[in-house]
């Protein structure tokens, strides 16, 4: 099914799980420096998913979550969105706030321009590194923060695919940064457009002719 | 010798190393495969990645390491590993390339660990 939207082969898909990686990675050590905490992150999961699929994926369509939000423009076009479950967005409002945990119950105006800020720097280290591996300019737009359902939040956020493309890249990256409990997960989302723009960098990376 | 798990990134380092004439780059997926080639094929240097699966590269130089204590290794690292980085140091590693690296980064680390290739 997702082969016949577009079929990367196995080496596309390593370098594209790689590159991801890196722009991941440089913005959980971000993260990591914001809240002044060590961040484990998992290996991350890269699939080409159909959008319906992604709040399922997310962790169920009714789950509560916030989400942080920012465009991707430039070479490229894409979502990139930072979800974390409810009880870690307080933990982390309060943590970057220097407040003592527990003390935030709901999301405030003001909380939510902390994480909107937090989410900038994210975005920005992320797309940073894949700009400067892939040789692309990548930049983000100005982060939205919202709390709400799952299913509402990716409705949201898919809305401007639905009409490209059924298809995703959706990198999934766990993180955790422990004793907090704070959990979170990385979505790069990118049409087939994009995809195919990401796969002739690395083509042209590897030395090898722009695919057709 | 390159250890990744990562076949796109040992393609993309083994370019720029035989641009630069070195030879005879053997390849290894993990690190457990990396200590059994470094037995095997006593490589002049080691280049790996830190996060790999069946045995980490942190792992794998402490055997290296165990196996020839004047192995040299330079490993490939993301930002944020300093505390595994202060590990390595520990272990004498030569050098670090850190992702997302470029060919000028990847050519200078070699150099001062190898000196230049012989043609």
């Amino acid at each position: 099914m997702v082969e016949k939207a577009y079929k990367l082969t196995w080496l596309e898909r390593d370098a594209l799980r790689e590159i991801t990686s890196m722009g991941a990675g440089n913005a959980t050590t971000a993260l990591s420096k914001l809240m002044k905490r060590r961040i484990d992150v998992t290996i991350p999961q890269l699939n080409l998913v159909n959008i319906q699929t992604v709040p399922e994926i997310m962790g169920g369509p009714e789950k509560l979550a916030t989400a942080i939000h920012s465009l991707i423009s430039g070479d490229t076009e894409g979502s990139l969105v930072v979800l974390f479950d409810k009880a870690s967005s307080l933990l982390i409002t309060d943590i970057l706030q220097g407040k003592e945990i527990g003390t935030t119950k709901t999301l405030t105006a003001e909380d939510n321009k902390v994480l909107q800020d937090m989410g900038d720097i994210l975005s920005k280290s992320c797309l940073d590194a894949l700009s400067e591996f892939l040789d692309l300019k990548l930049m983000s737009g100005e982060p939205g923060v919202a709390t709400d359902m799952i299913k509402s939040l990716m409705d949201t956020v898919l809305i401007q695919f639905a009409k490209k493309s059924d298809y995703a890249l959706l990198l999934e990256v766990e993180f955790d940064a422990p004793p907090t409990k704070v959990k979170g997960h990385f979505f790069l989302i990118f049409d087939l457009t994009t995809i195919e723009t990401i796969v002739n960098a690395i083509s042209k990376k590897l030395g090898r002719k722009k695919r057709i | 010798m390159l250890a990744d798990d990562s076949t796109f990134m040992r393609l993309i380092i083994k370019n720029i190393l035989t641009d630069c004439g070195y030879k005879d780059i053997i390849e290894a997926e993990n690190g457990r495969e990396a200590i059994e080639r470094f037995e095997f094929d006593k490589p002049d240097l080691i280049i790996m990645d830190i996060i790999m699966p069946a045995l980490n590269g942190l792992e794998a130089l402490k055997r290296i390491i165990m196996i020839d204590k004047k192995a040299k290794v330079v490993m490939i690292t993301a930002v944020g590993q300093e505390s595994i980085m202060k590990e390595c140091d520990a272990l004498g590693v030569k050098g670090y390339i850190t992702k997302p690296f470029n060919e000028k980064q990847i050519k200078q680390t070699i150099k001062k660990v190898l000196g230049p290739a012989k043609k």
